[in-house]
């Protein structure tokens, strides 16, 4: 498992300086803008990309089908996925609360909120998108990818058009108390999924 | 006689291609050439002992275990080379090493930079700038850095030069010294395998068409050359295959039940394939 992980890493670490300037430019943007999500967004962006992209180049050179002929399982295979999301959503999440209590000193429970926010729905998009990689592939999986991306906001377009209203942030409260919990269970049920569909794969 | 690998009656069916209750048997310390054209079915079985893909029916053993049930127990002692290399192509052979030694509990660095120097790969090397001959050398390599007591090879001579070719062979010879190991490897090359194999599995349109000794089948076939009225006097049960062109009639044939005074070459291996095809073909 950790060879796994370390296999992904070295071949990431081949555009880390893309990455790294593209955060450093997105930092003083948002410092220039004052807006400081701009920031936490993009680190949001990167940390469900990366793992993806990894899985995209295992994917292109056909990698799977070679571990499985090593002491390694398919449950190794998807485990090891899910750990490096999460070293992402983590590093994501360590590096916007280090901005928040430097720079965001004047706003910081707010912005604490905001990190924590986005920490979650970094977990979440993994936990929705993972089994879909798993079941088509990152080529096929790719437009119904995007289609989950967007389908949160579309419909909220969609509701606020169709002059439904939407519930006040008091009202939200609750859910955001409740929410952590939620989202372990649903992180840890698409584990499961990702697992028994990876188990029917044939390579 | 114990065997290193066993395929018993092993189907596998696809919209278009079916791999038919095939029977394979490699005894321990011997290497077996997995031969077929394109398309025959070489990597489907090759995936079916790796159980990369789900067996309809039949029952396989590696090393003289269930390759189901308890394939976990004995990935160390396999080494398996795909038709490609698949490493994520930004690694190179210095991190994949490293990778390996969390992989495999009896990885051997040292055995793996002897190959890598043998090999002049550059340890600093990206994947994606290899050649096709380093790519198959490294995927070798790591195969061999480990307990493997079995190598199983999918085309992993093809493309490859000559020169390249021949030290892969050599490093097959003398993977083999060692009796408890034993060799695994399809290819359509026929040349490279006649020249270090054991035994010759022959598969065509997914079915086995013979699995012999090399030298019992060298010994069985000949190419017999005769006018048609000649022929028309030989026993068809000894005739495997027929060629016919203007100069007369060339016929793979069974050279010991053929009774009479005829002209009969040795038949190696790749005629005796290509009579087989064209026979099937007819």
């Amino acid at each position: 498992m950790t060879g796994l992980i370390l296999k992904d890493i070295y071949n990431l670490k081949r555009h880390s300086k893309v990455y790294v300037i593209l955060l450093i430019f997105y930092f003083f943007l948002s410092r220039a803008n004052g807006n400081a999500t701009m920031f936490s967004s993009m680190l949001s962006i990167l940390a469900v990309m990366l793992p993806i992209t990894a899985m995209a180049y295992d994917e292109k050179n056909n990698w799977d089908r070679y571990a499985l002929t090593m002491p390694l399982s398919r449950k190794d295979l998807v485990l090891s996925r899910y750990i490096l999301g999460l070293i992402f959503a983590l590093i994501a999440f360590i590096i916007s609360i280090v901005s928040s209590l430097l720079f965001n000193k004047e706003l910081l429970m707010e912005s604490i909120i905001a990190d924590i926010s986005i920490l979650s729905s970094v977990l979440l998009l993994i936990a929705f998108v993972f089994p879909v990689l798993f079941k088509f592939g990152i080529e096929k999986g790719r437009t119904l990818m995007i289609i989950i991306l967007f389908a949160p906001t579309m419909l909220l377009v969609f509701l606020s058009n169709l002059g439904i209203k939407l519930p006040d942030e008091e009202a939200l409260k609750p859910l955001l108390y409740f929410s952590p919990v939620a989202i372990i269970i649903i992180f840890i049920l698409s584990i499961f999924v990702s697992i028994s569909i990876y188990n029917k794969k044939e390579f | 006689m114990e065997y290193a690998l066993t395929l018993e009656n092993v189907t596998k069916e696809y919209k278009d291609f079916k791999l038919d209750h095939i029977n394979v048997y490699l005894p321990k310390g011997c290497i077996m050439g997995f031969i077929g054209e394109n398309g025959a079915g070489k990597s489907t079985t090759i995936k079916l002992i790796m159980d990369l893909v789900k067996r309809d029916e039949g029952k396989i053993t590696i090393l003289g275990k269930d390759n189901k049930t308890e394939l976990n127990s004995i990935k160390e002692n396999i080494g398996v080379v795909m038709n490609e290399l698949c490493f994520p192509e930004n690694l190179n052979a210095r991190e994949i090493n490293k990778i390996m030694k969390k992989v495999y509990k009896t990885w051997d660095e040292d055995q793996f930079h002897s190959f890598i120097q043998k090999f002049s790969i550059a340890e600093s090397k990206l994947i994606k700038e290899y050649s096709r001959g380093m790519k198959m050398k490294l995927a070798i390599a790591v195969a061999l850095s480990h307990d493997s007591k079995i190598l199983i090879l999918d085309e992993a001579t093809s493309g490859l030069d000559p020169i390249v070719r021949e030290e892969i062979l050599d490093i097959f010879l003398e993977f083999i010294q060692d009796e408890s190991h034993s060799i695994f490897v399809s290819s359509h090359i026929i040349s490279d395998l006649e020249k270090i194999c054991d035994y010759i599995t022959f598969i065509h349109k997914g079915k086995i068409v013979l699995s012999e000794p090399k030298d019992e089948l060298l010994e069985r076939y000949g190419i017999l050359k005769c006018t048609e009225e000649e022929f028309e006097q030989v026993n068809p049960a000894v005739i495997k295959g027929v060629r016919k062109n203007k100069f007369g009639i060339e016929a793979l044939v069974l050279k010991n039940e053929l009774k009479g005074n005829y002209v009969i070459d040795k038949a190696d291996i790749e005629d005796i394939m290509i009579f087989y095809i064209k026979e099937q073909m007819v």
